[in-house]
Formats: structure tokens, C-alpha cells, sequence
């Protein structure tokens, strides 16, 4: 199951160039991730959607193969075709695989060095058990230096002045 | 924003803390205890209506399905976000010819975490549409509305996004609004000090958004409330046809195994606050009888353009949504924001696969996405399925689809005004980018809602407010028809879109309600 749901991710998320792919960046470890995180419903979404990519290429680029024997040309042009087909539910179903694979490729530290943002740290996945929990202020902090030049900028255009324009429709 | 204040709160000196309860499994004892008032879930409307009876001194349980994450428990990724604050993995879609995805959250402080908590006042016109078409005093409501509003305002920080917080995505955005001459502003945010962190929807780390779960349910808590999180209600309780109580058992939010049974019961009412798809199932389920349960399902859908420019825009950097023009609010029906999604959301998003996918995510820096909301007139259903979930029927018609069109062309529109070299309109059966003299393929678009990735977040409708039983599920006081110690508070009482944001127009209503009761 893993290794169809694999295959159907890392076509979506190849390697171009300089920019690695899915199957480069831990895609295992993410997926057995997901099968045990996710519910019952997700998983064999993203299980049916991975079927109908190994199913799809007679309706995509007019072969009677399975995804997984195609070159991978040909793999890359069925990913695409199947990601932009005139059916609608074709393009559902891609859309829960570019999604999961958006998630797990988007995220990592590699392509957020690409668009220069640090890596995300890892979700805590905690949650409040003690029996009072307070009330929260802001943490301390500021704006980054490229948002406050953007900012003295606005206010040297005037537009500091609204005090709540946008309240009233 | 003025300073009237109907149920301003009264500095809480007491010491008396209440408890927060949450999962103890099924070996363990089960939770059980009395109240004056419960309220079933925690966002917008069922905190607004609990820290009103809290502050009049009334005991409160607030049940909520979802766990309690403060903000330093909050995810940083999309993939967190679906698995720590969506119900069921964020797996409901409007199940019509389009399946559009319907995005809440389930935890302390529902939606609240998850939204970019923009604050608009209430319209006059709903009122008086309520007032025509559902039988409701609207001038009385709105008065009040408007003063609980005004109390809001000033307890969670109702500003303007600061200048130091925008980012170019917003700036990007009053350029070309000033350049076509469209009103528009910078928004009003439940936002303290907002630094621009642009992480908004997967809650604010930070703690500067002012969602419920950091001011109004812990200040529930320190007026001697209880709070039970990971306590999905499965059923009211009643006494003839008098509400009592609520039941359910506790459940894991990881391994998602039911634990311990809790039981809550009311002196005095429950109010319902468990979201527009959520409320309509848990009163079916219940046995509530009413022909308009379920209906007048109502949305605000909506979908974005990217536009494309030479330098980048970085829209992750500054506030996730910053500006908006509600001037086509009336005409054609259509609100136009800025909406900043993170990188691994526009890697799904952008049409395409495989390496054709991966170069057009090349360009993420350099885009922007603006949207376009519909104020829609379309209705549908929220019905309970066989498994006991909601099923949402719900599609727009022509006349909405040309609006999301118009609007779509309109953003598209405004991002050249502001100087990209193209648009990516995302729309089925147009190229993948068009060019300034393009914009006329969008006015020509499809109008079929499967050519449109949208979405839908602002809901209305389900147990909807009529002075008629036969067309509504509560009355004008949030009261449901033939039911004693009943209330609903929350979106699904709203009968009509507002073309706005909601959040505001909930939690005062809430508020107006939960008053009601106090006095
Ligand atoms: C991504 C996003 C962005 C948004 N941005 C804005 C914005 O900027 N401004 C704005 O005005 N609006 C915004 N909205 C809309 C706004 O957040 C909602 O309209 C509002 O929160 C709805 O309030 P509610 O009380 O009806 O439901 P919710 O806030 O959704 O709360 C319902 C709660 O009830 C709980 N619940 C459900 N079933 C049960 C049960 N059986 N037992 C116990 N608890 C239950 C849920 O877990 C949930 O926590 C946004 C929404 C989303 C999703
Ligand atoms: S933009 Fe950032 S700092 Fe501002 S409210 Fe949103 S998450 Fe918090």
C-alpha cells in the first residue's frame, strides 16, 4: 500500500534541476507517518487516488500500462495530463495526491532554503491536560527588518492614518 | 469604536478557578456534574455567549469536541494544521456537482484559531432583510448587535493591521485599488501588536490574534466554569420537551478512541454553538423536530488568482490577510481580499504535475493570491449521513458563478493595475497564465463550479432564525421552536449571508442571546 501511494507522490513531486524531489526528501518515513496519524477515510482516499494513477494511463496518454511500467517521460507527461483532465473526478482524484505531496515536498528544509525561509521546527502535537489553563498575552517579538522598511514606507505615503475604515461594510 | 458596553467584564478577583476536564479513558470514572448553563462548542459563538452568562455570574460548562492548544502547542506546518486543529483531517466537501472543500477547525476555540479574524460590523440591510423575510424586529436586534459589538471590539483589539505587520502582499493589493479608484482598506483585525508573522491559519504562534481560547474561555475558567475539551456531545438530554442536559463519551484526539462518559446538566439551558455544520446534526440526532432543520444552508465561497511579478512578493512574509474592499458588497454581491498561503499549499495548488508542477512552483516568491468571496443567494442542505456526520448539498447557481467570475476577473484586474506581468486565474479551460489583454477570457469563463478550486469557509444556515417555525429552527431570541431550555448560537442560526466577514456578526448575536438569559 505504502509503495503505491509512494509511486503516485513522487511522480507528482519529481526532481528538476536543482530543486530535489519528493522521493529525495524522507517521502517513507512521511507516509508511514500519515497511515498512522491520519483517519481511516484520508488514508484510503489517498490509497484510491494512488490506484486510479497506476490504472489511468489509457485515459491520459493512450497507453494500456500501468503507471509504474511507463518511462519516465511518459510517467511525468501521465502526472501531468491527469492533473489537468477534461473529467472532473480525474482531476479530484489528483487533487488529494497533489495535496498530500504539496504538503510533505512544500514543506521540507530543502525547498524552503530555495525560497530562502528557514525550516519549519517540528509540530508539537501537544495539547492542554492540566485542569487551569490562563489566559494568553502576546509573546515578545517584533516584525522583521523587511516589513518595517515596507512600514516606514506606508507611513510616508499617509497610510497610517485609517483608524477602522474597514469596521463599516 | 465607541466605548458603550452592555456585559463589559468586571475585573474577575475571585479565586475560585473552575476545572478543565478533558480525555480519561474508558476505564476511568466518568465526568459528571451540574451547571446553570452549557454551551456546546467553543468558537465564535459558543465563547461569545459563555463569557456573557460567566461574567453575570452564572456556573458555565463550555463541552467542545476538539482539545485545548494554546498557542505554543499550535502546529507550524499545513500538514500539522490539518492533523492537530481539523475535524476528521478536513475531509468534508460539499457533496454537489463540485466537491468544494469546507474548512473549519475543531478545538478550543473552534474556527477562531484557524481565521484571520477580521472584524466587520454587521450590515443595517441584514437586519432589515431579516426583518422582511424572517420576521425578526430588526431595528431592536441591531441596536444590540451593535452595542455587544462595540464591547467586542475593544476586549479582543479590534485594529487596523499596522504599517510595520503588511507585507508587499497587501500593499501590493491598496496600490492598485488606489489606481482604479475602489474603496478599500487596510483591515480591522482582532489582532494585539500583530507582527506580520503571516501564520494565521495555522493559528498564531505568536499570540497576537485574539482567538477564544486565549481571553474568553480561559476567563470562563476563572470565573469558576468548567471546560471539557476532547468532549464530543452525542446527544441532549431531555425532560419532556425540556432540555436538561448533554452527553458523550471523551475522545482521544490521537488515537481517536472514545474514553470516558461525560454528563452535563443544565439548570437552566444548553446553548448550541457547534458551527453551522455541525449544530443542525447534533439537534437531528437528538430527535429535535423541525421541518427547517437542515436547511437554508448558505455560503460565502471563494477562490483567488495569482498574479505574477517581477520582483518578489514573498506573500508568506507579513499579515496572511491584510486588505479588502467590501465595495461590491451590494453590486454584483463580492467581497475582494488578500490571502497569503504558505508554500506547501500553492504546491498543490497550481495546476499541473510532475516537472511541469515543479517548474511553475519556481516562481512561488514571486506571486501573490488576492480572492474573491461571494455573497451567494444559493441554499442547500446540512443532513445527517448514515455514519453520522454532516452531508453538505450545496452548489452555486448561474448567478452566483457569474459573481465568483466577476470577481475573479476583478482581482485579476487589479494585479496589473499593481504592475504584474501576468496572472495564473487557476480556472478549468483557460491557459495557465494570461497577459493584461487577457482579462476578458476570465469575464468569458466558464460558469460550471467545477472549473473552480474554491472553497468554503464562512457558513450559514442549518438551524436557521424565523419568527415562523415552519422556516426557521430558532426564534429571534435564539430560542428553538418548541423547545424549552434549547438555544442556538452560532453561525447556523444566521438565515441569509451577511457579504461579510462573520465572526463579528456571531459573537454578538451570541452575546444579544446568551443576555437574554442573564436579565
Ligand atoms: C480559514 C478560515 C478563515 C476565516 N477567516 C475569518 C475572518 O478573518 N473573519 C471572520 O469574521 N470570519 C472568518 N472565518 C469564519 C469564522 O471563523 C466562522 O464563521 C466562525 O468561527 C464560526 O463560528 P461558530 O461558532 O459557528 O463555529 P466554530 O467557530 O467553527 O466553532 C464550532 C466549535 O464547535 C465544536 N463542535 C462541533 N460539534 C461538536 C459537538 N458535537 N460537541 C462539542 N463541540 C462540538 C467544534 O469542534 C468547534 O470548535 C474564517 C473561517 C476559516 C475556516
Ligand atoms: S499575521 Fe502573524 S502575528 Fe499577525 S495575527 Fe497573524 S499569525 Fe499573528
Amino acid at each position: 500500500m505504502n509503495e503505491l501511494v509512494r509511486f503516485a507522490l513522487t511522480a507528482y513531486y519529481p526532481r528538476v534541476d536543482d530543486l530535489p524531489g519528493l522521493a529525495e526528501l524522507g517521502v517513507d518515513e512521511k507516509i508511514q507517518r500519515l497511515r498512522r496519524e491520519s483517519t481511516l477515510l484520508f488514508w484510503t482516499g489517498i490509497v484510491a487516488a494512488s490506484v486510479a494513477f497506476q490504472i489511468a494511463p489509457l485515459l491520459t496518454i493512450r497507453k494500456p500500462l500501468l503507471a509504474s511500467w511507463l518511462s519516465a517521460e511518459d510517467l511525468d507527461q501521465h502526472a501531468h495530463k491527469m492533473a489537468t483532465h477534461p473529467g472532473y473526478l480525474v482531476r479530484q482524484v489528483t487533487f488529494l495526491i497533489k495535496l498530500v505531496g504539496g504538503m510533505f515536498w512544500g514543506q521540507s528544509a530543502e525547498i524552503r532554503a530555495f525560497l530562502d525561509l528557514t525550516p519549519y521546527p517540528e509540530d508539537p502535537g501537544t495539547r492542554r491536560v492540566e485542569a487551569f489553563v490562563p489566559r494568553q498575552g502576546p509573546l515578545p517579538g517584533g516584525a522583521p527588518d523587511k516589513l518595517l522598511s515596507l512600514g516606514k514606507k506606508e507611513r510616508d505615503r499617509g497610510r497610517d492614518k485609517d483608524r477602522g475604515k474597514g469596521l463599516q461594510a | 469604536m465607541s466605548t458603550a458596553s452592555p456585559t463589559a467584564a468586571k475585573q474577575h478577583t475571585g479565586t475560585a478557578h473552575g476545572h478543565h476536564a478533558t480525555f480519561t479513558s474508558f476505564a476511568q470514572a466518568g465526568l459528571e456534574t451540574e451547571v446553570d448553563f452549557v454551551v456546546v462548542g467553543s468558537g465564535a459563538g459558543g465563547a461569545a455567549a459563555a463569557v456573557v452568562l460567566a461574567r453575570a455570574g452564572y456556573r458555565v460548562a463550555i463541552v467542545e469536541a476538539g482539545p485545548w492548544r494554546a498557542p505554543e502547542d499550535y502546529p507550524w506546518t499545513t500538514y500539522g494544521t490539518i492533523r492537530d486543529l481539523f475535524p476528521d483531517w478536513g475531509s468534508l466537501v460539499t457533496q454537489s456537482r463540485a466537491l468544494w472543500p469546507i474548512v473549519q477547525a475543531s478545538c478550543v476555540g473552534g474556527s477562531t484559531v484557524i481565521n484571520s479574524a477580521i472584524v466587520v460590523r454587521t450590515p443595517g440591510d441584514v437586519f432589515t432583510r431579516w426583518e422582511r423575510e424572517y420576521g425578526i424586529d430588526g431595528r431592536a436586534l441591531e441596536k444590540r448587535v451593535w452595542e455587544h459589538q462595540d464591547r467586542i471590539e475593544r476586549e479582543l483589539s479590534a485594529t487596523v493591521v499596522p504599517p510595520d505587520a503588511r507585507g508587499l502582499l497587501n500593499t501590493l493589493a491598496m496600490d492598485a485599488a488606489e489606481k482604479l479608484g475602489w474603496s478599500s482598506h487596510y483591515m480591522v483585525r482582532y489582532a494585539k501588536d500583530c507582527e506580520g508573522a503571516g501564520q494565521c491559519l495555522q493559528g498564531c504562534r505568536k499570540g497576537r490574534k485574539q482567538s477564544t481560547n486565549v481571553n474568553y474561555i480561559p476567563e470562563v475558567l476563572e470565573r469558576g466554569g468548567y471546560v471539557l475539551s476532547t468532549a464530543p456531545v452525542k446527544d441532549l438530554l431531555f425532560d419532556g420537551r425540556r432540555v436538561i442536559g448533554v452527553t458523550g463519551r471523551f475522545q482521544d484526539p490521537e488515537t481517536r478512541k472514545f474514553g470516558a462518559r461525560f454528563t452535563v446538566r443544565a439548570r437552566k439551558a444548553v446553548f448550541v454553538a457547534a458551527s453551522a455544520t455541525q449544530s443542525p446534526i447534533l439537534l437531528a440526532k437528538s430527535g429535535i423536530k423541525s421541518r427547517a432543520l437542515g436547511t437554508l444552508f448558505r455560503a460565502h465561497p471563494g477562490t483567488g488568482v495569482f498574479g505574477v511579478y517581477d520582483d518578489p512578493v514573498d506573500q508568506n512574509i507579513g499579515a496572511t490577510q491584510g486588505w479588502a474592499s467590501t465595495a461590491f458588497r451590494q453590486d454584483p454581491g463580492l467581497k475582494l481580499e488578500t490571502l497569503a498561503i504558505p508554500p506547501e499549499m500553492v504546491a498543490g495548488r497550481l495546476p499541473g504535475g510532475g516537472a511541469e508542477l515543479i517548474r511553475r512552483f519556481r516562481e512561488y516568491r514571486h506571486v501573490a493570491m488576492w480572492v474573491a468571496a461571494v455573497r451567494a443567494e444559493s441554499v442547500g442542505t446540512v443532513k445527517p449521513s448514515l455514519f453520522g456526520g454532516p452531508v453538505v448539498k450545496y452548489q452555486l447557481d448561474e448567478a452566483d458563478m457569474r459573481k465568483l467570475r466577476k470577481g475573479l476577473s476583478m482581482v485579476t484586474r487589479m494585479h496589473f493595475e499593481a504592475g504584474a506581468r501576468e496572472v495564473i486565474p487557476g480556472i478549468f479551460g483557460l491557459p495557465y497564465k494570461i497577459g493584461p489583454d487577457e482579462i476578458h477570457l476570465i469575464d468569458e469563463g466558464p460558469t460550471d463550479p467545477r472549473c473552480y478550486v474554491a472553497i468554503l469557509s464562512h457558513l450559514f444556515g442549518g438551524c436557521p432564525m424565523s419568527a415562523d417555525p415552519r422556516q426557521g429552527v430558532v426564534d429571534e431570541r435564539g430560542k428553538v421552536h418548541g423547545y424549552e431550555g434549547l438555544y442556538v448560537a452560532d453561525a447556523s442560526a444566521i438565515p441569509t449571508t451577511i457579504g461579510v466577514n462573520p465572526q463579528h456578526t456571531i459573537m454578538a448575536l451570541a452575546s444579544v442571546w446568551a443576555e437574554n438569559l442573564v436579565s
